[in-house]
């Protein structure tokens, strides 16, 4: 990645990220309304009824006001904002993106398919607000991606907008690397960016990390910066006495309160300190992070670089799992459970902590909620597991997944431009009239008002919209209408997390070894360490482990990462 | 009738009363072992989400619903995918059988100029199978991307049914044949009033395992159908259970998927049933026709 244009990307993009953004969407919103009250004769829908826009003084009025009381601006680059109740509707875009033409899309599913487009009002709509044709081919879920991705590229039949998922699909970067997608960096860096007001309001970290060896390929579909979390039971944590653990120690005697003291009070010992999927057990974060051990990769002084098996952050971490496994506070079903099972295990009250991603935390607290009201989930922000020493938080890259323009279409700028209009148009921020119509359809006929004011979208509404355009959303951000007090924790869970983050160096490098190889290598690691953790093999055998993969590409590996990392 | 069998039967023929029972329990058990699955997915398609998180799946669900059910036929998409399903079936296993029996019956006479030939190539696709992307390339260039033609066409002709029923065929007493030969019918006219009638058997067990082949079309349907109408039950099924095993976004509360594995089970159940429904009819060839061609003559 080259040096200079990294800091041309932070500074513009830094100026965007303080809170006179408020001032920019107030001062962007236009007088007149985007969208004309729409009743075709043939057409049985209800009319498309005029969107009150607010005046933009107002807007920025209200946005003074709610400052600290039920608007959290971002305290630190990645954080989102958070807040308590909705903005006042404000214009985002201010004409239609499209040109008139047709957009052939290629995204993923997960979901039984749309109404068809005669009989789907808000298909019908969005085409009228984009000004274009919107026809969309799916792939059905991950697991068929990444044969519906090489069917495509083979056939030669590509659409205008292509999801792109490297981490679904490995061979992506083979394809682009190869010249297959149009390199949009002059599109998308410094002031061209501010063409698409939308685009420039994500998070400087995101387009670099959705660079491929220095070249913006896509636009990233925003995510957060959050990796796997541990979720645990804060009032279980109560009872046992441990409420607030420092250190390994400490979170030793939570999990054995957890397993041993009954926590559920229920006098059988039916719970168990923490479950997890057998199949992340390699890299379980918790304990990455408590011992400090780098994510993935770590660069050295002198530019090599060393994988986390090799470093002695990591024996210690598996010697800790280990005295946990020993001592019986992992949920046995885990040597057999899927992460969904574990998941469903918290839920069901078994399991005292789980790692997940960070989304899930609302999830979970509103499905223990149903089965136990006084049930009270929280993050555990991980903690140094001997004084003196650091603890990290892995981080993950932002994004999930990229959309990319075909270099066959990309060949023509004007086109790349009314796409990348389009692309900002789908990137509306939460609370805009885009994202509104967008995430909640039409009023009345894909969402109803239901209680305490807030629209909640009706069985027409979800099989009108389904994942029409999921290749795009806006900014992360927190609001919770169901629990609005929550938005404020989690934006602080959050701050806390990322102030000790770590990225992966190498997340955005091609190494060709790595992408024959990673698969086999990556089982070969979590069968050996689940052995150790599990007892069965001694902790030594992680010597042998290490030298393992070092024969069978781990070297090559990390030799072809420290070339791409200096070139 | 037992009874009539065993009165002719001599003192120490008949099977002891304790030899019966333990026979009897063993069955017993064994069948219970077996359908134990079944009821076991039954049981939890009928669960609430409150037994699911109680961690009672059990044979009876304590608070039965039928509130999976309902989540999976929403929408009209099963509907439309049991129509998909349906022309596959029907249309398919037809235009299947059409050509196997044509082709089978072909390679089965004597004298027939290329048979040996065209015998080894299709013996030589059993070997050789083409990679995904160069049989999508034919399905384009023949443009039955899009149709469910590209789930019928190519694979229209299994090679394993075709040396089954073509076994078969040659079983037929060539007497038979040239009898009618003599009384001036052609070819088609002896397949259609003499091999066919004799090969009912046969024909039902190829017939069956087309219908299901296509009943069971996932993957292929994946891949070359980009329009969603045309999903056949199986690809629609994946998706709903896709669909239930997302976690809620705070916007789209506008209903609640049930539990996924009520959800899962929902969704076998509801696969199962149309060819649980047909089976019971079609068993007695099924039986006859497994052991086709194994015993010459």
């Amino acid at each position: 990645m080259s040096e200079e244009s990294s800091t041309k990307i932070e500074r513009d993009a830094h100026n965007i990220q303080s809170r006179r953004q408020f001032m920019r969407i107030a001062t962007l919103t236009a007088g007149s309304a985007l969208l004309a009250a729409c009743g075709e004769s043939q057409n049985p829908a209800p009319p498309v009824p005029q969107i009150p826009t607010v005046a933009p003084d107002a807007v920025t009025a209200t946005a003074q006001a709610s400052l600290g009381k039920t608007y959290f601006p971002s305290p630190a680059p990645g954080v989102p904002e958070a807040f308590t109740l909705p903005l006042p509707t404000f214009q985002s875009v201010t004409s239609a993106p499209g040109r008139g033409g047709t957009v052939n899309v290629f995204s993923i599913t997960y979901a039984a398919p749309e109404t068809p487009k005669n009989m789907n009002h808000y298909w019908q709509e969005l085409e009228k607000r984009l000004n274009v044709t919107w026809n969309v081919t799916y792939a059905v879920g991950n697991a068929n991606y990444s044969e519906k991705v090489a069917t495509l590229l083979a056939s030669g039949d590509l659409p205008d907008l292509f999801r792109l998922n490297t981490g679904i699909a490995p061979s992506l970067l083979q394809a682009i690397q190869q010249g297959a997608f149009t390199d949009l960096t002059p599109y998308l860096t410094g002031s061209a960016l501010n063409e698409y007001p939308n685009l420039a309001r994500f998070p400087a970290l995101l387009w670099q990390n959705v660079a491929i060896n220095g070249k913006i390929y896509g636009v990233p579909r925003p995510f957060g910066f959050t990796g796997g979390t541990l979720l645990y039971r804060k009032d279980w944590a109560q009872k046992v006495g441990v409420p607030n653990p420092k250190n390994a120690n400490d979170f030793f005697k939570l999990m054995q309160g957890f397993t041993k003291g009954d926590p559920d009070g229920n006098k059988s010992a039916d719970t168990w300190g923490m479950g997890f999927a057998a199949t992340g057990i390699a890299t379980h974060p918790f304990f990455m992070n408590m011992f400090n051990v780098p994510n993935q990769w770590r660069v050295e002084t002198n530019g090599s670089l060393t994988y986390f098996l090799q470093t002695n952050e990591y024996k210690a971490a598996v010697a800790f799992m280990t005295k946990m496994f020993a001592a019986g506070l992992f949920y046995p079903n885990s040597l057999t459970y899927t992460g969904l099972q574990i998941k469903q295990a918290f839920t069901a009250g078994k399991i005292g902590s789980f790692n997940d991603g960070f989304s899930t935390l609302y999830d979970q607290r509103t499905k223990i909620k149903t089965l136990n009201p006084n049930a009270d989930v929280g993050i555990l922000v991980p903690f140094a597991a001997n004084p003196g020493g650091k603890a990290n938080y892995w981080t993950s890259r932002g994004f999930l997944g990229f959309t990319g323009i075909p270099s066959s279409v990309g060949s023509n700028a004007d086109r790349v431009k009314e796409l990348l209009h389009i692309l900002d148009y789908l990137a509306a921020p939460t609370f805009s009239l885009e994202a509104n119509f967008l995430t909640l359809g039409i009023d009345g006929w894909d969402n109803k008002m239901g209680s305490q004011g807030v629209k909640a979208l009706t069985p027409t509404g979800t099989n009108e919209i389904g994942n029409l355009t999921n290749l795009m959303s806006g900014p992360l951000v927190y609001y919770y209408p169901s629990e609005p007090p929550l938005a404020p924790v989690a934006q602080e869970y959050t701050r806390r997390l990322l102030a000790i983050g770590v990225y992966n160096p190498v997340d955005s490098l091609v190494s060709p070894t790595a992408m024959k190889q990673q698969a086999t290598l990556d089982t070969l690691i979590n069968d050996r360490i689940l052995r150790i953790v599990r007892g069965i093999d001694p902790q030594s055998a992680l010597n042998d482990l290490i030298k393992q993969w070092m024969a069978q590409g781990g070297t090559q590996i990390a030799h072809e990462y420290a070339q791409a990392l200096h070139r | 009738m037992e009874r009539q069998v065993y009165t002719d039967m001599v003192r120490w023929d008949k099977p002891s009363f304790l030899g019966q029972s333990i026979l009897y329990l063993t069955m017993l058990i064994l069948a219970v072992v077996m359908l134990f699955p079944f009821l076991y997915v039954l049981a939890v398609s009928f669960s609430s989400s409150r037994d699911v998180a109680d961690g009672r799946l059990i044979i009876f669900p304590a608070h039965p619903t039928l509130a999976a059910y309902s989540w999976v036929l929403q929408g009209g998409q099963f509907l439309q995918g049991l129509e998909n399903s349906f022309f596959l079936v029907g249309i398919g296993t037809a235009f299947n059988m059409l050509m196997t029996t044509t082709m089978a019956y072909a390679l089965s006479r004597r004298g027939v100029p290329g048979n040996k030939f065209v015998l080894w190539a299709v013996l030589l696709t059993l070997l050789i199978a083409p990679g995904i992307i160069t049989k999508y390339l034919v399905v384009k260039q023949f443009g039955l991307l899009n149709t469910l033609w590209a789930l019928i066409i190519p694979g229209a002709i299994l090679p394993f049914n075709l040396v089954v029923l073509r076994q078969f065929f040659l079983s037929i007493p060539e007497e038979l044949i040239d009898s009618a030969k003599l009384d001036g019918a052609n070819d088609l006219q002896i397949l259609r009033s003499i091999v066919l009638p004799l090969s009912k058997a046969a024909l039902a067990a190829i017939a069956l395992f087309y219908a299901v082949g296509h009943w069971n079309s996932f993957f292929d349907a994946t891949i070359y159908l980009n329009n969603p109408q045309l999903y056949p039950v199986s690809v629609i099924l994946r998706l709903l259970v896709l669909q239930g095993g997302q976690s809620m976004t705070e916007t789209l509360t506008g209903q609640t998927a049930p539990p996924d594995q009520t959800v899962q089970m929902a969704v076998v159940v509801l696969a199962i049933v149309p060819i649980l429904l047909i089976y019971p009819f079609l068993q007695k060839y099924f039986t006859k026709g497994v052991l086709t061609g194994s015993i010459k003559g």
